[in-house]
């Protein structure tokens, strides 16, 4: 490798590069000894099924049998002209928009205003955080029952306003907001938690030293502890990306995708049209797409977001 | 440091009760359906039980599904 650069400078102590530094300082023995299992597990449970789909995606195959029926980019071309994939798309990208864009701001606000250490406030985290621990499935059905325009909140509203009874779960234009408010209302909490481990970290002299010199509250938060943070948010955005993109037990119990299937996510869609419909092949394309979407987007995130400054 | 006025006091305490409501009450309503028949808490799903019924938590405790799905 020397000697292919025989111009770098002088001045620069030439370190020698990975296999041969890893084999004089003994880091290679470790290496082979450690490396495999790891390698092995991950391969076993993540690389190997990867491809798998990627194979299974090529063949028309109801689960049972042998995998014979090969049909190309055809499960492809169907769900790139299924207009309910078009919605499960867009739906995922709107509930991606509402985490990044309700979700976290109300988090943060709650953040800021929580994240001293008092016993009000300790009790007021707790209960934000409450939603977070219980089970999906279960955060659906509660909010069925909520939504549910005979005997639910809903209905106890329209009733109180005197109005027809409103029906959202089964409203083509409102379904998927009550999804929204859903998700909101059960990960808001965590994201919370994100930026008050983030808030209580930063050196308290810095504040008083912004208060000191005649800073408002606002330009404390806005010059001082939002910048101080802003890796935890970073952090946080990131998780709720990917997090919205693979919400799919929240939607089955509330919507279960309808009213005619127009509040599906693409995971929900997957699940639907390519497992309960036993369409493996046309599923493992869906899984291929949301694959190559999911690592596309949390790529191009870090690439923008994180590796900027060289923060996380 | 100037000390926060009563006015930002209270409506700091209002805002953050009004999101603890919103989080509670769902809970709240699960925990109490919990006592309520299945009647009652399809009439109505959100109140005091007005008998308070541990049958379910028998059926359950009691049955072999729920210890199968934890692992006994």
């Amino acid at each position: 490798m020397t000697s292919i650069h025989p111009a770098a400078p002088a001045g620069a102590r030439r370190r020698p590069s990975g296999f041969s530094r890893m084999r004089s300082d003994g880091s290679l023995t470790a290496l082979m000894v450690f490396l495999p299992p790891a390698v092995l597990l991950f391969t076993l449970f993540v690389i190997w099924p990867i491809f798998t789909a990627v194979d299974l995606s090529f063949y028309k195959w109801n689960g049972y049998g042998d995998v014979t029926n090969f049909v190309g980019f055809k499960n492809y071309a169907v769900l790139l002209n299924n207009s309910i994939f078009h919605q499960s798309l867009f739906n995922s990208i709107k509930l991606l928009l509402a985490s990044i864009f309700l979700q976290i701001p109300l988090a943060l606000v709650l953040a800021l205003l929580l994240y001293r250490k008092t016993s009000a406030n300790t009790a007021f985290r707790l209960i934000f955080f409450a939603p977070y621990i219980l089970a999906e499935i279960a955060t659906g059905l509660i909010w069925s029952f909520i939504f549910d325009g005979d005997y639910g909140v809903s209905a106890m509203v329209a009733d109180k306003l005197g109005t027809e009874p409103f029906y959202i779960l089964a409203d083509k234009q409102w379904a998927f907001w009550t999804i929204i408010v859903v998700v909101v209302w059960k990960y808001f909490g965590y994201h919370m938690m994100i930026f008050i481990a983030a808030l209580q970290a930063v050196p308290s002299d810095l504040i008083e030293a912004a208060e000191i010199d005649g800073a408002s509250p606002l330009k404390t938060i806005w010059y001082v502890k939002l910048p101080m943070i802003l890796h935890a948010i970073k952090l946080s955005v990131l998780f709720a990306i990917t997090g919205a993109l693979q919400v799919f037990d929240i939607i089955i119990p509330l919507t279960n995708g309808g009213p005619s299937n127009s509040t599906h996510s693409i995971v929900s869609f997957l699940y639907t049209f390519g497992l309960a419909r036993m369409n493996v092949g046309f599923g493992a394309a869906v899984g291929v797409v949301l694959f190559i979407l999911c690592v596309g987007t949390a790529f191009s995130y870090k690439r923008l977001a994180l590796d900027k400054g060289g923060q996380l | 440091m100037n000390r926060p006025g009563l006015l930002s006091l209270l409506l700091r305490a209002a805002f953050l009760t009004f999101i603890a409501a919103l989080v509670i009450l769902p809970l709240l309503a699960t925990f109490l359906g919990g006592f309520k028949t299945l009647g009652e808490l399809r009439a109505a799903p959100f109140g005091i039980p007005s008998n308070w019924s541990f049958d379910v938590f028998v059926d359950i405790l009691t049955g072999s599904v729920f210890w199968t799905y934890l692992g006994f």
